[in-house]
């Protein structure tokens, strides 16, 4: 299955996870090419996301990782998948050993349908909206109600995950007097 | 006295014809100035040559409230629902599609997403969001739901 089919599928994030198979270090910048705020999501060996930070508009991360571990980015305020050089998934690939490069990764958005975005602003303009209390078709009291689940599991999971670890200088020991 | 010519009269009559042509061409003018309504007021009538035709380049949606929107055929085709609508098996001569239950507004809104569409889906890189006002969200979205766009 490709990166795509399994980014697709109606989960949130990919069936995809990290391997340690090659150590070989890759410097990355992502930069945010969206007009809204965008969250960057590792995805580690367990296949669980861990995000590594909130992008606001044309704000880059730059961050050090492996080759055969994934990268997503998703918008903040639903979860909405996002496109990382053009692709579902971002696999860092390393450069030549003598040279350090430091990997460009863009992300952009993708041309949702009408159907999407007008429900989006729907929910912006009322976050507490009841699907069903509005006049209108089925189908479409069932897409909100479906676009308001999926809200609210992306919440969740970014309040589950786990934050990276935070490198801190080293300590100079105490000078004995 | 002299007796005019047979030059100056054939000048003569010819001068009496053309005066006539022109009281009957007069004649002509007022009587189509009288079908068509008291004074010359009303601009003529806009005819797209685009519009014609089976297949052809253009095709105009019409709002609740008589405004008329003329889009690209392809941009129109975008929608299945419109398709068909514009494919009727009795013919749509004029290629028009009178949609009366939505007004110019949402329908102005929903040409520029057509439009938006047909340029960005298949472009790379960075792309310009759509802004949809908060007051219009549900009425595209009604629109949306039933021309599946």
């Amino acid at each position: 299955m490709s990166d795509e089919e399994s980014d697709n599928d109606n989960g949130l994030f990919p069936n995809l996870g990290s391997t340690n198979t090659d150590s070989r270090e890759v410097r990355v910048r992502f930069v945010n090419r969206c007009p809204y705020p965008v969250d960057v999501f590792w995805l580690s060996s367990e296949k669980k996301p861990t995000k590594f930070g909130t992008l606001r508009q044309k704000q880059f991360l730059d961050i050090r990782t492996y080759k055969n571990h994934p990268w997503v980015a998703r918008r903040s305020f639903d979860g909405f998948k996002l496109k990382l050089n053009e692709k579902a998934v971002f696999w860092p690939q390393p450069g030549s050993p003598n040279v350090i490069v430091r990997t460009y990764c863009f992300i952009t958005a993708k041309v949702l349908s009408l159907k999407e975005m007008a429900s989006r602003s729907l929910v912006i303009q009322n976050p507490a909206i009841v699907p069903e209390d509005l006049s209108l078709p089925r189908d479409l009291q069932f897409d909100i109600r479906g676009f308001l689940d999926k809200k609210k599991e992306y919440s969740e999971i970014v309040c589950r995950s786990i934050p990276p670890p935070v490198r801190r200088p080293p300590q100079s020991p105490p000078s004995s007097q | 006295m002299t007796e005019p010519s047979e030059r100056e009269f054939k000048k003569l009559n010819l001068v009496e014809e053309d005066k006539e042509k022109e009281a009957e061409e007069e004649a002509e003018n007022e009587d189509e100035e009288e079908k068509s309504g008291e004074g010359t007021s009303s601009p003529p009538p806009i005819h797209y040559p685009g519009l014609l035709g089976e297949n052809s380049e253009y095709v105009k949606l019409v709002s609740n409230d008589n405004h008329e929107f003329v889009i690209r055929r392809e941009l129109a085709e975008i929608s299945k629902v419109l398709k068909e609508m514009l494919r009727t098996p009795g013919g749509n001569g004029s290629n028009t599609v009178y949609l009366h239950m939505i007004n110019s507004r949402t329908l102005s809104k929903m040409c520029n997403y057509l439009s938006y569409h047909k340029q960005y889906l298949k472009k790379e890189g960075e792309i310009e969001p759509f802004e949809i006002d908060p007051r219009d969200g549900y009425e595209l979205l009604l629109v949306a739901g039933f021309f599946e766009i």
